[in-house]
């Protein structure tokens, strides 16, 4: 009998299955640490230390006592991910204010004359007028100050600084619409036409939003009706607007040009990135034989291309020209942007497109980690087997599986497929996208400030806190709690990880959230399960193959197994998430693989 | 007899003066919220701010003595409040702190105060 163990370092976590083989292989523990440092260099080695005197610790064994450890030959591929907006919307000479104050004052529509509120006792008698008022003003003087000059000036309606929306109004004897919180006051043009509407409690503004309703208020013409469309469209929504003309004040949708990609194989195409990701997939499929991918130089992609190649060319020793981009994955996605020239904090959803690219080298320097580990643990350590087939021996001890079978190792970085056909042989592929492009395209759809947010939503389901003493799930449930929910969470959407709710950075309902949470998971690993399935299918169809076994750490994810699952059960084929050796779920399947494969060699 | 009107209750201290609790009163009113102010000569916030929120119909009740703030609901133990503040800070903390209590009856979130005291 001998102690080996098969020891598998990935992108975010490194695994031990710990087994004596002799006529039979007993395994006896496993583990599973974080990597250290990035995967294939000298700074897993720790990491390594680590998983494994935690598998040696609960099998009772010593480190001296190992007979050989065997170490992942790693696929040498790395992922990355960026995101490319490509519309803005560009307000010039503020032309309107469209935003969701808590609470404006007053309800309804008015015309008129923007003029400063220190300029009120000049203003014109009789002109219809629309006061534009500083923080500094308290609500009572402004309250008072209208009222003072409702008989002599026909006030149509304010706008305001300060959150006083509703103060005002409470005090006023003619009522009229009040919009405030708006930030930059100082920007709304003077002396200039505006409208103002405010919608009521619950409802959004219907004649701002409608561009006959501006025509009608400011008396346009068929020509400049046509040009009021961008801005009427970005009003849509809002529970308050403002509408001003000026002589040159628009709103425009622009395209941002994102530069272009080359697909290089047996043949060359090249698709502007900001046709969108549909253009760029196609691309993609009509090139045989795909050897790399460029994106123009002097442009956003083009920046990202390369940063990948600097990573990946300093990871392996290799030049950055030798690095070849293999793969890429282009998602069509909205992202909120703030909107250029705004003065209310507006926001506008703007088009994006998410890449997530794949990058192979020659090889990963494991041969320099099993070097160092056995100089330091003096065992003999080797480097064993081709990944994709150590996973395969090791999903192939889920129960209920044969051959021919297909896993989908879906990862951090990439979505790696392979296949062992009924008599033994087998292929594997790489595809770029996984785990990072769903917390990636989460992050921007959401408009989230940090990546460990996203991560936190990707993970974790919702929950809404909905009095100080229960939380309602997202699934409807609701969950009673002996102690009072802290304040920082009340009524706020909260993502509920298991050492306790942690509030979104967001206003959107929990609905809103789910979903974007859920296409963005369909988008990567639907796609990619079908992408890869179609590529080692020996028929290019996905129904030709019987069994597809889900591994690697987006599998222990809490949905998207079953998304999976789902989408592939309308092609007849059984897919789920393995549990090598019965026990372990969808981990360690390539450790096992690597100590099964001990007694062989 | 009739019932109250549903209000947010404010118990103050009858030596807390007017004017201190003016910018907590504005912050309920600026959000709508209909409210009705109780003197006292109970001297312990937690005190009123319980007995406040035990009276209205709404639940929740603000309780204003000897400098603190108090924003409790009915379900809660009277020691062991929801949010609990040093009053006059700033007019804007002020503002603040009833704007809190009107958004726990709106069941909306809550805005960041800097004056709240730890537990």
């Amino acid at each position: 009998m001998k102690l080996v163990a098969g020891i598998d370092i990935g992108n975010a976590t490194t695994e031990v299955a710990l087994a004596e083989v002799g006529a039979k292989v007993r395994f006896l523990a496993s583990s599973i640490v974080p990597t250290t440092g990035i995967k294939g260099t000298s700074a897993n080695v720790k990491g390594v230390f680590h998983a494994l005197s935690e598998a040696l610790g609960k099998a009772g064994r010593r480190i001296d006592e190992l007979d050989g450890i065997r170490v992942n030959e790693a696929a040498p591929v790395i992922g990355d991910v960026a995101m490319e907006t490509i519309t803005e919307t560009i307000i010039t000479e503020s032309t309107m204010i469209g935003h969701n104050p808590a609470t404006p004052g007053g309800l309804g529509i008015g015309v008129g004359r923007t003029v400063a509120f220190a300029d009120l006792p000049s203003a014109p008698t009789g002109e219809a007028t629309i006061l534009v008022v500083p923080r500094e003003i308290p609500y009572d003087q402004i309250a008072q100050g209208i009222n003072a000059a409702a008989e002599r000036v026909k006030i149509t309606g304010a706008i305001l600084q300060a959150d006083d929306g509703v103060l005002v109004h409470n005090r006023l004897t003619r009522k009229i619409p009040i919009v405030d919180e708006v930030r930059l006051i100082e920007k709304v043009p003077l002396g200039m036409t505006a409208a103002i509407e405010v919608a009521d409690i619950g409802r959004i503004v219907e004649v701002l939003s409608n561009p006959f309703g501006i025509a009608t208020l400011f008396e346009l013409d068929s020509e400049d009706t046509r040009s009021v469309v961008p801005l009427a469209r970005s009003l849509v929504g809002n529970r308050s607007a403002v509408v001003i003309k000026t002589p040159k004040g628009d709103v425009q949708e622009r395209r941002i040009p994102a530069g272009h990609l080359t697909f290089r194989g047996e043949n060359t195409l090249d698709v502007d990135v900001d046709l969108g990701a549909t253009a760029i997939m196609d691309a993609a499929s009509r090139v045989r034989s795909l050897a790399d991918i460029t994106g123009e130089p002097g442009t956003n992609v083009g920046g990202m291309m390369e940063k990948v190649r600097v990573t990946m060319a300093q990871l392996t020793g290799q030049h950055p020209r030798d690095i070849r981009i293999t793969d890429l994955l282009a998602v069509d996605t909205q992202v909120p942007q703030a909107v250029a020239g705004g003065i209310a904090n507006e926001f506008s959803m703007e088009a994006a497109v998410g890449i997530a690219v794949m990058v192979k080298a020659d090889r990963l320097q494991m041969e320099r980690i099993a070097h160092e580990l056995a100089a330091q643990l003096s065992i003999p350590v080797e480097v064993g087997g081709v990944e994709a087939d150590m996973a395969i021996r090791g999903a192939l001890t889920t129960p209920g599986t044969a051959a021919p079978i297909a896993i989908l190792d879906m990862g951090a970085g990439s979505t790696d497929a392979s296949v062992m056909r009924p008599d033994g042989s087998g292929e594997s592929i790489h595809l770029a996208g996984a785990g990072n492009m769903v917390t990636l395209m989460i992050q921007s759809e959401l408009g989230l400030d940090s990546f460990d947010a996203a991560e936190d939503i990707k993970r974790y389901p919702l929950g809404k806190v909905e009095t100080v003493f229960n939380i309602r799930h997202e699934d409807g449930t609701v969950q009673f709690f002996d102690e009072p929910l802290p304040g920082h969470i009340y009524a706020r959407v909260v993502v509920l990880k298991p050492e306790g709710p942690v509030p979104v950075d967001t206003d959107l309902p929990v609905e809103t959230i789910r979903q974007v949470r859920i296409r963005a998971k369909e988008r990567v690993f639907v796609t990619n399960a079908l992408r890869a399935l179609k590529r080692v299918s020996p028929t290019e169809n996905v129904r030709d193959i019987d069994f597809v076994v889900l591994v690697g750490g987006s599998a222990l994810d809490f949905e998207i197994p079953q998304l999976v699952t789902k989408a592939l059960s309308e092609f007849r084929v059984v897919a789920g998430r393995a549990n090598i050796r019965g026990t372990e779920g969808p981990r360690n399947a390539v450790a096992t693989g690597l100590a099964l494969s001990w007694g062989e060699s | 007899m009739t019932e109250p009107r549903p209000t947010l209750n404010v118990a103050a201290h009858d030596r807390v003066s007017d004017a201190a609790l003016t910018q907590v009163l504005l912050g309920i009113e600026e959000e709508g919220v209909p409210y009705l102010v109780q003197r006292s000569t109970e001297l312990n916030p937690l005190g009123l701010a319980h007995d406040a929120a035990v009276s209205s119909r709404l639940g929740v009740g603000v309780g204003i003595s000897l400098d603190y703030a108090v924003v409790t609901t009915d379900k809660l133990c009277e020691d062991r409040p929801y949010l609990a503040h040093h009053l006059g800070v700033s007019p804007e903390a002020d503002r603040i702190i009833g704007s809190n209590a009107a958004r726990l009856v709106k069941r909306l979130p809550l805005r960041l105060a800097e004056t709240e005291r730890s537990h």
